[in-house]
């Protein structure tokens, strides 16, 4: 009984506590302005919140990058730079993740 | 079908992102000793990676329920933003809506706001279409990591990098966009970026007094930069 428990009762409840939580925030915005217009402030933050979200997923991503031990961030910076420039120049996104990510990848390997 | 190869396409970069953290979860699940059903379940339900890989050593550990739900509650706050742009567009979704407000992660909501639909498409299907789709990418990168985590021929660290990658060329590729002129935008990068900066004390140790000094030069000049650009 005991085992039964910690194998299936108590990763199974986790996992719904934690699915419901996320549910939860995710729906968050949806329940408290169902049904009625949107204030123009909110509509407001809806416009502008898209660039400063995906500015914090990039530092977020690169949150336990070390500038102090080898390689240095040296892999992130440069694939980063790599990513600007082609993003900048070709204008494509599937070029410039491919590109960035294979450049991290033989970065991190041949410096790591 | 138009709607399902548009969205094929735009979500390549996720299934790469997905894969490899989705097989990072799956192997970690079957070195703990929790088997696929667990791991699925926790892909299908969950549907978020730094949780869900948070929730592995939580687990081995026996930590308390209510720890658990405190810890997603931490880690998962940002999604509380991200339904806010959708609100009109998910509300005219009808059946998909639910389902579109419970799969917004990181990357789809990052893909949704920057995508530009194809002329006479039907963006609420196309939209659904990338929402499904990256889940579905999430399940299997999951289920194979559960599956054969530990058995991959082939090297897959540092892949993880093709989600920093989607994140700036998003960034980048709305850079012309108007509210990128915004000051909430760069008040908020600059906040962001100072917050990332002190949590890197291995930059700023052993000298606290050296952080503040930091902090303070950090914020000065660009907030005096910011009063006039705003």
């Amino acid at each position: 009984m005991n085992e039964w428990i910690n194998a299936w009762f108590y990763p199974a409840a986790a996992i719904g506590v934690i699915a419901l939580v996320t549910w939860g925030l995710r729906a968050f915005p949806f329940l408290i302005f169902s049904g009625r217009p949107l204030p123009p402030a909110v509509r407001y933050l809806g416009r502008v919140l898209p660039p400063v979200i995906m500015t914090a997923l990039v530092v977020y991503c690169l949150r336990d990058t070390s500038f102090l031990q080898s390689p240095y961030g040296i892999p992130e910076a440069l694939s980063c730079i790599l990513v600007v420039v082609l993003q900048s120049t070709r204008k494509n996104m599937y070029l410039s993740i491919l590109a960035g990510t294979v450049c991290y990848m033989a970065l991190f390997r041949l410096l790591g | 079908m138009r709607e399902f190869n548009f969205a094929l396409k735009q979500t390549v970069p996720i299934f790469f992102t997905y894969l490899f953290i989705g097989v990072a979860f799956g192997a970690l699940m079957s070195e703990a000793g929790y088997g696929i059903l667990l791991t699925v379940a926790s892909a299908v339900l969950i549907y978020a990676g730094s949780m869900q890989l948070l929730m592995v050593p939580m687990l081995a550990g026996g930590a308390p329920l209510w720890s658990l739900a405190v810890t997603a509650l931490f880690i998962n706050a940002r999604h509380i933003f991200y339904g806010v742009g959708f609100i009109e567009r998910f509300r005219k979704m009808g059946w998909r809506a639910p389902y579109m407000v419970l799969s917004l992660t990181d990357e789809t909501y990052s893909l949704l706001s920057t995508v530009r639909y194809e002329d006479g498409m039907d963006a609420s299907r196309a939209a659904f279409w990338i929402a499904a789709l990256d889940h579905i990418y999430w399940i299997f990168g999951c289920f194979l990591g559960a599956l054969a985590g530990r058995f991959l021929p082939f090297d897959l660290r540092g892949l993880e990098f093709s989600a920093t990658a989607f994140f700036f060329g998003g960034r980048r590729g709305s850079m012309a966009d108007a509210s990128f002129k915004d000051p909430v935008y760069h008040g908020a990068c600059r906040r962001g970026v100072l917050f990332a900066a002190l949590r890197q004390r291995k930059l700023f140790d052993p000298d606290a007094s050296f952080v503040r000094r930091r902090a303070a030069a950090f914020a000065q000049p660009r907030r005096e930069k910011g009063g006039r650009a705003g």
